[in-house]
């Protein structure tokens, strides 16, 4: 009977105990991230259209996919911040790199880890994959991502040349040709800690079309010296033809950034009439508008021409591009699903749909089904057909002498007198870098 | 004992003989004006019995749960205390020293003085910010994505201050001028870029600071899942107490009960030392509150003067030309210019004077709830009161049927 009469006060007790030792046995131990898989990467933007939006809907595709949630870590100095990790002994997963010159010097010093059988090679033209010799055996450190075709000239359709520039003859004639009209180039070194690359761009387009291949190869690898007839002439072309005809003279050049630099071609009055710049321009242009006031539309309002060729060559016309490569620098299962998955058609094709179209992937078959618009198609063509396809020159040179060169070309559109001191100062870098940290490339198909 | 036997004898009849000498009563309520009524006379020992364990019981729960509790604010406020304030006050200090860097390294080159470069200042503002930085990373509290954020920004930082000190690289004259602009804008760029710059970097380690502050502080004394099962305890405490002298008057005869009423009392004493818990705790709450406040306007430092001081500078650079004839984003920078709050150094020394105010608010505050919380000796103490108090209680009553039994 006694039994029956406590039976609500045992209950409860037993109730209070066991809540009170959850309770007291309820930490705040910090939830390890497992499952968790980090990338750094230089696209930012959370509208539609915008780079960082496209990536971050591959990613979550990937997130659907595998269950694995994803961090992305987002900057302009992607180099920058992968060295400071790296000297605080805690590296990113995974980073999205530009520079094969940088790439290589982390795969030989062993801080990346190799991607071979996660990238299907034939899936890709065969050199964008960048095998790399390390310690006798050729791996794969990277998973080819997005393409940019460079030396793109670009021109507004209602108020650019009435011929374009098939020589260059031509182009150095039309460039330099004087009048009251608005200037010739649209020009901005400026992106935060790697500003000067579109100049580099130019002294890099010039020696590929004057000199081929084998020079720029050269040249790019520190077998060429920066004193060489070669090079100087480049560099004295792009302050005669560009620097003296640029909009705004050398302080708007200086001072504008690279994304900003077109503005002018499209303002009313005009303010310059080409650009040289790379196939991303295509979706860059389209905030601005034509003069209808409607969005500028590619084909309709603006196109390219490729950089003319140099009378005489004897060698196929070749292209430039640079390529976004993904390298593994920690490796985790999840690391590497996602560099699997980054690598694949599918992966890549959601990038371009979310792009309208307007990207190039390394995948050959990312665009499959893709829809695009006339001078997508034609960029698209130009790599597809390109006789030589070379990687840009500065991403190949190891990082101290990108920087060099980088820095070098500001000073020089500064001022153009210091051509000579320039050149030896870079003459200089090149000679105190050991010889294994070039990066023996070949331009390919 | 006799009474025990014959109790258990008669249990054991079955129901058919209890109900033959007394129906039990039907409902808990019943049963309970039966127990206090003591009608039957052969249960008393066992309800004297029961009523014992369970006022022990009761009495370890009052103990588990209150330990829950006081381990609770001890807890947060020792996270409080040891990691949330440090890693907050490490990168507001970060960020004051950036933005007063910033300001140091601009107001050094307006002045022209390319031969100190930056300046001192500029250096010793880094330092505290690589300070700042550093002891926010010993404290660990927003985990590796906090972590991650503050490598970012540290490498962020690196980049910057290679940009300013490369601007004073250059020599004098035109040429030095807007190439030196051309370096302070990428720095400044660097430094100020809401999406991903060093200042946007910190400004979403501060978001995660303060919410794993929040949850710290949620999580505290405060916390129902702690309050709610001490306060169930106590009352069980508290009620099989008064069950027990209602029980003892009628069955016994006896009024009052010292040492049940002297256990009444610990339990009062046990209450007031768990809610003194409670109490700091609030002041915890509050005082994190008002970080939280005071990180808010702290965020709204903007270094509006070293922007203002740049424009100078990038002007001077294009030779004093209105801001369309630099180029667009010169403009766009000008725009951006005109845009920020109309505050000066004076101004955002007094945000950082309070926020600092705050800072060491809290960990004073977190301090005291922490040492309020350091109780778990006196609840030890006042738990093993009560429950030898109960059993002093008990003890005559239960003496009484030991001697009935011999």
């Amino acid at each position: 009977m006694m039994r029956h009469r406590f039976r609500l006060v045992v209950p409860l007790l037993a109730a209070v105990l066991t809540t009170a030792l959850t309770a007291a046995l309820t930490g705040c131990a910090p939830d390890p991230e497992r499952g968790v898989v980090t990338i750094v990467h230089p696209w930012s933007g959370t509208e539609p259209g915008q780079e960082g939006y496209a990536f971050r809907q591959v990613l979550e595709a990937f997130r659907a996919e595998t269950g694995i949630r994803y961090n992305e870590q987002v900057t302009r100095g992607v180099s920058q911040l992968v060295l400071a990790n790296l000297a605080a002994g805690e590296p990113p997963e995974l980073a999205v790199m530009t520079s094969a010159g940088e790439l290589a010097a982390h795969a030989r010093s062993g801080r990346l880890r190799p991607l071979d059988g996660l990238v299907p090679r034939d899936r890709f033209r065969s050199w964008w994959a960048l095998p790399i010799r390390n310690g006798g055996a050729e791996h794969i450190y990277a998973v080819p991502f997005k393409v940019n075709l460079k030396g793109l000239i670009w021109y507004n359709r209602h108020a650019g040349p009435e011929r374009v520039p098939r020589t260059w003859a031509e182009l150095e004639r039309y460039a330099t040709a004087s009048g009251d009209g608005p200037a010739t180039w649209c020009m901005g070194m400026g992106d935060g800690p790697n500003t000067g690359w579109p100049g580099t761009d130019v002294i890099e387009d010039l020696i590929l079309h004057e000199h081929g291949p084998d020079t720029y190869l050269a040249w790019a690898g520190g077998r060429l010296s920066w004193r060489s007839e070669q090079v100087r002439k480049a560099w004295e072309r792009l302050g005669r033809v560009w620097g003296d005809h640029a909009y705004g003279g050398r302080e708007v050049t200086l001072l504008t950034d690279f994304g900003d630099a077109g503005a002018p071609m499209f303002a009313s009055p005009q303010g310059c009439r080409l650009e040289h710049q790379a196939s991303f321009m295509l979706s860059f242009y389209q905030r601005y508008q034509n003069p209808s006031g409607g969005a500028a539309r590619p084909g309709a309002d603006y196109d390219f021409f490729p950089f003319p060729s140099f009378p005489g060559r004897s060698f196929p016309t070749p292209r430039k591009a640079s390529i976004d490569l993904i390298a593994m620098f920690h490796d985790t299962p999840e690391a590497r699903r996602l560099a699997e998955f980054l690598a694949t058609d599918r992966a890549q094709r959601i990038w371009l749909e979310h792009t309208g179209g307007d990207a190039f992937m390394a995948n050959r078959d990312a665009d499959r089904g893709v829809t695009r618009n006339p001078v997508g198609r034609n960029i698209d063509r130009h790599i597809d057909e390109a006789e030589v396809l070379c990687l840009d020159a500065a991403d190949i040179m190891p990082a101290t002498m990108r920087e060099a060169f980088q820095r070098g070309v500001l000073e020089y559109l500064a001022n153009p007198d210091r051509l000579p001191d320039i050149l030896e100062d870079l003459d200089e870098v090149r000679r105190g870098i050991p010889e294994d940290q070039w990066l023996s490339l070949s331009c390919g198909r | 004992m006799t009474s025990t036997t014959t109790t258990t004898s008669a249990t054991s009849a079955g129901p058919a003989a209890g109900t033959a000498r007394q129906a039990p009563p039907a409902g808990p309520r019943a049963r309970l004006r039966a127990l206090l009524r003591g009608r039957s006379r052969s249960t008393t020992p066992r309800i004297l019995f029961t009523l014992l364990i369970a006022l022990l019981a009761a009495t370890v729960a009052v103990l588990g749960t209150g330990l829950a509790v006081v381990y609770r604010g001890q807890h947060a406020a020792e996270a409080v205390r040891t990691r949330a304030v440090p890693a907050i006050s490490g990168v507001v200090a970060a960020r004051t020293a950036l933005v007063q860097a910033d300001a140091a390294a601009m107001e050094s080159f307006d002045t022209g003085a390319r031969l100190v470069g930056p300046g001192e200042h500029f250096y010793n503002q880094i330092a505290i910010a690589v300070q700042g930085l550093t002891r926010a990373a010993g404290s660990d509290i927003a985990g590796e994505s906090g972590n991650r954020k503050l490598r970012t920004a540290a490498g962020l930082l690196t980049t910057y201050t290679r940009l300013v000190q490369q601007a004073a690289a250059h020599p004098e004259g035109d040429e030095g001028r807007v190439l030196r602009a051309r370096d302070l804008y990428s720095a400044s760029q660097l430094l100020h870029d809401p999406n991903g710059g060093v200042l946007a970097q910190l400004d979403d380690l501060l978001a995660d600071y303060v919410a794993a502050l929040r949850t710290e502080v949620a999580s505290g004394a405060r916390h129902p899942a702690g309050v709610v099962p001490w306060l169930l305890a106590t009352l069980a405490v508290v009620a099989l107490l008064a069950v027990t002298l209602v029980f003892f008057a009628r069955r016994f005869r006896r009024l009052i009960n010292v040492w049940l009423v002297a256990a009444l009392a610990l339990v009062a004493g046990l209450t007031w030392t768990v809610g003194g818990v409670i109490g700091a705790h609030d002041r915890l709450q509050q005082a994190s509150d008002a970080l939280v406040r005071a990180v808010g306007e702290h965020r709204s430092v903007t270094g509006a003067q070293g922007q203002q001081t740049l424009y100078e500078l990038i002007r001077q650079a294009c030779g004093e030309e209105a801001a369309d004839g630099c180029g667009g984003t010169v403009a766009a920078f000008a725009d951006r210019v005109a845009a920020l709050p109309d505050t000066d150094e004076a101004d955002d020394e007094q945000v950082a004077r309070r926020t600092q105010q705050a800072m060491l608010d809290a960990a004073g505050l977190s301090a005291d709830a922490g040492e309020a919380a350091d109780r778990q000796a006196l609840v030890y103490a006042l738990a093993a009161l009560i429950a030898a108090a109960g059993y002093l209680g008990f003890r005559p009553r239960l003496n009484e049927y030991r001697f009935r039994s011999r």
